[in-house]
């Protein structure tokens, strides 16, 4: 486990034992909550949402988190990022909502219905890859870096890229993939420690 | 082409798809036609590209968060934070709320129509105003189900723009103004009975909302000085000028007044236009005085 995921675990089971600071709590997962509300709003909209909506949501998930018991939560990062994409998804449809005059509240609100174990995992391994992700992108070149900075983390699209960078749709798109695939191979690296490695640190903690 | 090159196009094509279906804009990429080596890594690929995903724009530090500063975990309220805090929270919200828009919104805690009584159970809170947007805030039990009361109010006093009906815990806030509070005509459906439209949001949702969509964004345009100061326009204008009656000069029309036209042009000067277009840029040109002068202009050349 690197640095990252250990200092969440860190802070997330303080907290889960009362000791928590909720300021280091919500400083580490206002990223990943953030891009949950956004890719829930953009679920239902279809096109990328305004910040202070997407605000809106983190702000009301995030008070709906603490509210809940922390000892009992299964995983609170995964929590965190399911509550702000199914308040994402709320948020659009609202959006949708008062755009088109629908009037059937009910219908349209999915608030209710409890997340289920299965999601809040899924969110919770995301979050952690994102860790992963977020150290082996430094590994990359500065245009492969940049090229997935700005087709991937942000919406812009490959044939944008091109035109600002004076290259072609064709080289940056074979960029990405390179990127995409370095990314990929870093991450198994790192998931997957060496054998000698493992049996290093195995025989480190015996003598210890 | 090489394999390489060919599974590099093809996992780009796929994953711009599945950036697609993240965003809502298309179904996920089927792989069950790759090979099954091909169809892992991209599965990979995918898996990195969903963590990744929107995650831009990039967050501001903590402390200048606007969600840190109405959680109240920074900023100048961060000592008191009110994530965990007790007392009010229709208060709290109201204290975020003045703190959140710098002091803009200013927050009446005794209005002058708190002595209005219903005949519901609305308790008067506090009158919250902004540039000619007043809303006047109500506690109430059930914050949905008063459209008819507030249609009341709002007529009774035309200042107050909304009213904002709150539970006490301040997680069940809707805003009504004077259309969501009266029957409306909706061209599909028909007759919409008052207040079918509106959702119940946290108090500081529900008001910050509102005033957001009101008050003017002055950041957005505090470079248009520098936008419209355009400077020294005379050797732009010049250049112009010159390259313009270069290109009008070359023609060669079969008409004669044409014909005509383009030898009188020979004798403009682009520097006598250049100074026409300085003036008006400068604003001490413009009107009768602009066509009084591009008439002496015609005129001079065609004498």
């Amino acid at each position: 486990m690197d640095d990252g995921a250990r200092d969440l675990d860190e802070l997330v089971q303080r907290w889960q034992t009362g000791y928590g600071d909720v300021r280091g709590l919500y400083e580490l997962l206002r990223e990943g909550m953030h891009q949950a509300a956004r890719r829930g709003i953009q679920r239902v909209l279809a096109k990328p949402p305004d910040e202070h909506r997407v605000q809106d949501v983190v702000y009301t998930a995030f008070v709906e988190l603490l509210r809940g018991d922390p000892a009992a939560m299964t995983s609170p990062v995964g929590l965190a990022r399911t509550i702000a994409y199914r308040r994402g998804i709320d948020e659009g449809r609202k959006i949708l909502r008062e755009r088109q005059r629908i009037s059937s509240i009910d219908a349209l609100d999915i608030a209710g219905s409890l997340p289920d174990r299965r999601e809040i995992l899924a969110a919770a391994e995301e979050e952690a890859l994102h860790q992963l992700v977020a150290r082996c992108l430094e590994t990359l070149t500065t245009d492969q870096r940049a090229v997935v900075r700005a087709t991937v983390m942000a919406g812009q699209t490959l044939s944008d890229w091109a035109l600002a960078a004076g290259t072609s749709h064709q080289a940056v798109s074979r960029q990405r993939s390179r990127a995409l695939e370095a990314l990929r191979r870093c991450v198994n690296r790192r998931r997957t420690p060496s054998p000698g490695k493992q049996g290093k640190e195995a025989s480190r903690g015996r003598h210890s | 082409m090489d394999a390489t090159a060919d599974f590099d196009d093809l996992s780009s094509d796929l994953v711009d798809g599945y950036l697609l279906f993240l965003r809502g804009r298309g179904p996920e990429p089927d792989l069950s036609q790759l090979p099954a080596d091909q169809r892992r890594r991209v599965r990979e690929q995918f898996a990195i590209v969903a963590a990744l995903a929107d995650r831009s724009p990039a967050l501001p530090p903590v402390e200048e968060d606007p969600v840190a500063i109405r959680l109240g975990l920074a900023g100048s309220d961060s000592r008191r934070s009110r994530a965990g805090s007790a007392g009010d929270p229709v208060q709290a919200a109201l204290r975020h709320l003045e703190e959140r828009f710098d002091r803009q919104v200013a927050v009446d805690r005794s209005p002058a129509w708190a002595t209005w009584q219903p005949a519901h159970a609305l308790v008067p809170v506090a009158q919250c105003s902004a540039l000619g947007n007043s809303v006047a805030l109500f506690s109430a039990e059930t914050p949905a189900g008063e459209p008819a009361v507030v249609a009341e109010f709002l007529r009774r006093y035309p200042d107050i723009s909304a009213v904002c009906l709150t539970t006490a815990d301040a997680r069940q806030a809707v805003l009504l103004t004077a259309a969501d509070a009266n029957a409306s005509v909706d061209p599909a459906r028909g007759w919409l009975e008052p207040g079918v439209n509106t959702a119940a949001d946290q108090l500081e949702v529900s008001l910050g909302r509102y005033f957001e969509a009101r008050l003017p964004r002055w950041e957005r345009v505090v470079a248009f000085p520098e936008l419209i100061d355009l400077g020294d326009v005379a050797a732009d204008a010049v250049a112009v000028a010159t390259s313009t009656l270069a290109a009008a000069r070359r023609k060669r029309p079969r008409l004669q007044h044409r014909r005509e036209a383009v030898t009188a042009l020979r004798a403009l000067d682009p520097a006598d236009i250049g100074q026409v277009l300085a003036d008006v840029q400068a604003g001490r040109l413009g009107g009768d005085a602009l066509l009084g002068r591009l008439s002496a202009l015609s005129e001079a050349i065609a004498s």
